[in-house]
């Protein structure tokens, strides 16, 4: 008996979890609506008021959560695999720091358009992305490129520290409030520009043997036909794309690229052929679920769905590192 | 012949750390690195496998140029076995040893090969790799690489870095049993060992190397000799004939 084992059974549960997940965060809300009121919108008798918070103000964001969490999610198992490090989490390629370093320049010399703000963000992240792969990214080392992703990530972070002393009350207020993470300004119009997220998530699942096999060594990787530079550019690329448009749409949430794909391989083991796809449903279910808590808590006022996640998310990696930690002694 | 090695150099800096090495390796036949730590052994394995470039010299794998290689076609026909992997995911065995199919398909679990593998070397195919010893480890790692050369034959050459050191009796046993049986097809071996006595029972040609340089080579009862040895390790070496044991009935 394999110490995990049932994965199928265990990635349909995933599914099935999510898809009622995604019902009841539809019914939530400060209108609260049954499964009789999705029956009649399916057969159009629900009367247009309702129908309009169904599919114009809830069903984008339910969308948007799913796909941006699926999205951070699998990139970071991605990350994790290709660092070999188990705690690393994409922060690492720099692609959220450089994504708020310039949604924050966006916001102080710009406008608070949201459009301009999560364009500016985007093309922040993928800059300094770039920025991490020219450095770190030839060599041979892999350390060399984490450290590359740290210090570009501090630098990045001063930026966004330097900003937001010289901004007005309400820029920073803006500013803060994207760091913390918010699904607040989801529409279809946000939906639509997600959509290159499932995308990329699906690229980087075809790497999914590569990156079980680079987890032995960048030596090891290559002896079995694996070019671990080639690997790790399309990599980060790839999880660029998904994190980098993400966080351009909703900010920064914490933590969910870091614990998603740990919880997966705590009850489904380490392939990738699993833990990529299985990070993507689990990613979508979380995100989904701390969006809804973070609209219902204390509504009408929401609060960032950043500080849900980091909230709930931090006290609980730390329970499973304890556990894992006392595992690992026992053995 | 299908390893040649001919006037290799490799130095990093001033430091020579391979120089001018001559070795040949036939079909099937197995050829034992000996020599003490820092003299080049582990770099000439690395230089013979094709992931380091050699200044000067030439290394031809089945008469090609090792550098002209594909990576896929080196994956395909070169197995090696490194001292530094470094795995910190909770794989199962199984799937680690699967990974050394990955240059042929998809790196499929339930391959016949790797199901055989974890049979004959005793493998407990389902636990989780970080939960292994030291040892149990190392012969997971030992049936990766060999799970990589199976079937291949003539067309494949196999190059291990100390492959014994953590493991127990039995399973250097059952190790060299493979390992004669790669041979028995075809497939030419390097490895390097510490043990003079277990070099003794496998290696059909011993090389013994010193500061980068090999001090002479031959088969293994001209090579075991205490002068031979003595100027190899810098260290008095004699033969008592003692340890008598050695695997095997």
């Amino acid at each position: 008996m394999a110490f995990y084992s049932g994965g199928y059974m265990k990635s349909l549960t995933l599914v099935l979890a999510l898809i009622l997940m995604m019902l009841l965060a539809l019914l939530t809300g400060s209108v609260s609506l049954g499964f009789s009121e999705i029956g009649k919108l399916l057969d159009g008798s629900l009367e247009p008021g309702l129908a309009t918070i169904l599919l114009d103000i809830r069903l984008p964001r339910v969308l948007l959560a799913v796909i941006v969490g699926a999205g951070i999610a699998s990139a970071g198992a991605a990350i994790q695999g290709l660092f070999r490090n188990p705690l690393a989490d994409p922060a690492l390629i720099g692609v959220s720091a450089g994504a708020a370093l310039f949604a924050a320049l966006y916001v102080v010399f710009g406008s608070s358009a949201p459009v301009g703000m999560a364009l500016s963000a985007f093309a922040g992240g993928v800059l300094t992305t770039w920025i991490v792969l020219m450095i770190g990214g030839r060599g041979t080392s892999i350390s060399t490129m984490l450290l590359a992703g740290i210090a570009i990530n501090a630098i990045a972070l001063s930026g966004v520290g330097l900003l937001s002393y010289w901004s007005t009350d309400a820029q920073l207020r803006t500013i803060s409030f994207w760091a913390l993470g918010s699904l607040n300004g989801a529409d279809w119009s946000s939906v639509f520009i997600a959509l290159v997220i499932p995308f990329s998530t699906v690229a980087i699942m075809f790497q999914s043997q590569s990156l079980n096999v680079v987890t032995l060594g960048d030596e090891e990787a290559e002896h079995l036909g694996v070019s671990h530079q080639k690997l790790r550019q399309r990599v980060i690329v790839l999880a660029a794309l998904s994190v980098g448009v993400g966080v351009a749409l909703t900010g920064i949430v914490a933590f969910l690229g870091l614990v998603v794909p740990h919880l997966v391989r705590i009850m489904m083991g380490s392939n990738h052929k699993v833990v990529l796809p299985a990070s993507a449903l689990l990613g979508g279910l979380v995100l989904l679920l701390a969006d809804t808590f973070s609209r219902t808590l204390l509504a009408p006022a929401e609060l960032p769905v950043g500080i849900i996640t980091a909230l709930v998310g931090g006290p609980f990696f730390v329970l499973l590192l304890l556990r894992e930690q006392r595992e690992r002694v026992l053995v | 012949m299908k390893l040649h090695v001919s006037q290799v150099s490799y130095s990093v800096g001033n430091k020579v750390i391979v120089d001018a090495v001559d070795l040949d390796v036939d079909e099937g036949q197995r050829l034992v690195l000996l020599g003490p730590n820092g003299a080049g052994k582990s770099t000439l394995l690395r230089l013979i496998s094709g992931v380091l470039s050699p200044q000067s010299g030439k290394i031809t794998v089945l008469g090609e140029n090792i550098r002209d290689f594909s990576l896929a076609d080196r994956a395909s026909t070169v197995g090696v076995l490194t001292q530094r992997v470094s795995l910190d995911f909770p794989f199962t065995a199984r799937e680690v040893v699967a990974m050394g199919r990955t240059p042929f398909g998809r790196g499929r679990t339930d391959s016949p090969i790797v199901e055989q593998l974890i049979n004959d070397l005793d493998i407990n195919a389902d636990q989780n790799y970080l939960t292994m010893s030291g040892g149990e480890r190392q012969l997971v790692q030992i049936a990766r690489v060999f799970a990589q050369v199976w079937g291949r034959g003539g067309k494949a050459i196999l190059l291990m870095d100390e492959p014994m050191t953590a493991l127990d009796l039995k399973h250097q046993v059952d190790v060299i049993a493979i390992m004669q049986r790669l041979a028995s097809e075809g497939v030419a071996q390097v490895v390097v060992m510490h043990d003079i006595n277990m070099a003794a029972s496998v290696a059909d040609k011993v090389v013994l190397m010193s500061s980068g340089q090999v001090v002479a080579s031959g088969h293994a009862k001209e090579m075991l000799t205490p002068e031979l040895l003595e100027q190899t390790f810098d260290t008095p070496v004699t033969a008592s004939g003692l340890p008598y044991l050695k695997p095997g009935s």
